[in-house]
């Protein structure tokens, strides 16, 4: 008799078949590990667990208090500078908004501007320069050793340099920081920034929380 | 044969195209303050000779001083430093932008504002200048331009 090349002896399966049914196992379960495993942020570091942020008595642009406990219930973008920056200032700020818009549940992200250069940002200076940017940014001064009880812990570097004799300049940390809603910083933008990683990055880290 | 060539070299004489300025401008965007009185201005400085030109002044009739600084960013650090000169590379181009190079525009004879028109004289140091004219910009902008 002649056999059907299909067929082998009854009841058993071809090589080919068994090795098609453990191809498909093997995909079916990587599938499951890369669709189920987190992503990772493209650019942030994100600080897992958040590190609390520190007690500080801080001025906000409309005249109020603004303290560790302002951070709280929100996301915030918090980033350090001053009024007579004239470059990496205004660019970031306009980053941050733009990014914002990029975020599906962006309208409740605050960006949070502390001017390390209280000396000439007073509460109307910082106030006029942040919301020029747009709403739901806060301008924030204050004394300069308020300052520097957020600035230290998080590692923002800030110091005056002269320019002329009658004005300076201040260097500062150019980094974005992500406080989460329990007022603890969760991750930290390098500069250069960028709208899209800004968004996407931050988009994800609030999804994880 | 020999009456032909000098008329066929006048042809091609005619055909040149007008010369390029020796230095050009192009992208030129000037932000009005947003508080105070420090605009900011970027371009990009194209250089189409065989040589370096350096540009060792910038002025405006609309302000006392302007200057030419850069923003660096070292450690996570963002410091800004005054620069005596520009130079444009021969048969290149310097470009300023945010975050990088940039010409900070200084008290304004009276004050600044979005839709102002600003003239800037960019003197090389080897003589000559080129004079670049913008409508001052709002920074706050709605666009990613």
């Amino acid at each position: 008799m002649s056999l059907h090349p299909l067929h082998r002896q009854s009841g058993r399966l071809r090589p080919i078949a068994a090795i098609l049914l453990t191809v498909a196992v093997i995909a079916g379960i990587g599938t499951y590990v890369l669709t189920s495993t987190p992503a990772t942020p493209a650019k942030a570091t994100v600080v897992t667990p958040g590190i609390p942020l520190p007690e500080f008595d801080l001025v906000a642009g409309d005249g109020g208090a603004f303290t560790r406990d302002s951070f709280e219930g929100r996301w915030s973008w918090l980033f350090f500078g001053f009024t007579h920056c004239p470059d990496i200032c205004p660019a970031t700020l306009h980053q941050l908004s733009l990014a914002r818009q990029g975020i599906d549940s962006g309208d409740a992200l605050a960006i949070v501007f502390v001017s390390v250069d209280p000396e000439r940002d007073t509460a109307e200076a910082v106030n006029a320069y942040a919301t020029a940017f747009g709403d739901g940014i806060t301008g924030v001064t204050g004394n300069l050793e308020e300052i520097e009880k957020l600035t230290g812990p998080l590692g923002i570097y800030h110091a005056r340099v002269p320019d002329t004799p009658d004005t300076y300049q201040v260097e500062h940390g150019a980094a974005v920081l992500l406080i989460n809603p329990d007022a603890e910083m969760q991750a930290v933008f390098s500069s250069p920034h960028e709208v899209a990683v800004l968004a996407s990055d931050t988009t994800l880290i609030m999804e994880q929380h | 044969m020999k009456t032909l060539r000098p008329l066929l070299l006048l042809i091609l004489a005619g055909c040149t195209p007008a010369p390029t300025a020796p230095v050009t401008a192009t992208d030129v965007v000037a932000f009005a303050p947003i508080t105070g009185d420090i605009s900011v201005a970027y371009l990009t400085i194209e250089n189409h000779t065989d040589d370096a030109v350096v540009i060792s002044e910038v002025s405006s009739p609309q302000f006392a001083r302007v200057e030419i600084h850069e923003t660096t960013i070292a450690d996570g650090v963002a410091r800004m430093s005054r620069r005596p000169e520009l130079e444009v590379p021969r048969r290149g181009s310097v470009t300023l932008k945010e975050g990088g190079l940039h010409l900070m525009l200084l008290s304004p004879h009276k004050p600044i504002a979005a839709g102002d028109r600003v003239s800037l004289q960019l003197n090389y140091e080897q003589g000559g200048m080129l004079i670049v004219e913008a409508e001052m910009r709002s920074r706050v902008r709605t666009d990613e331009s």
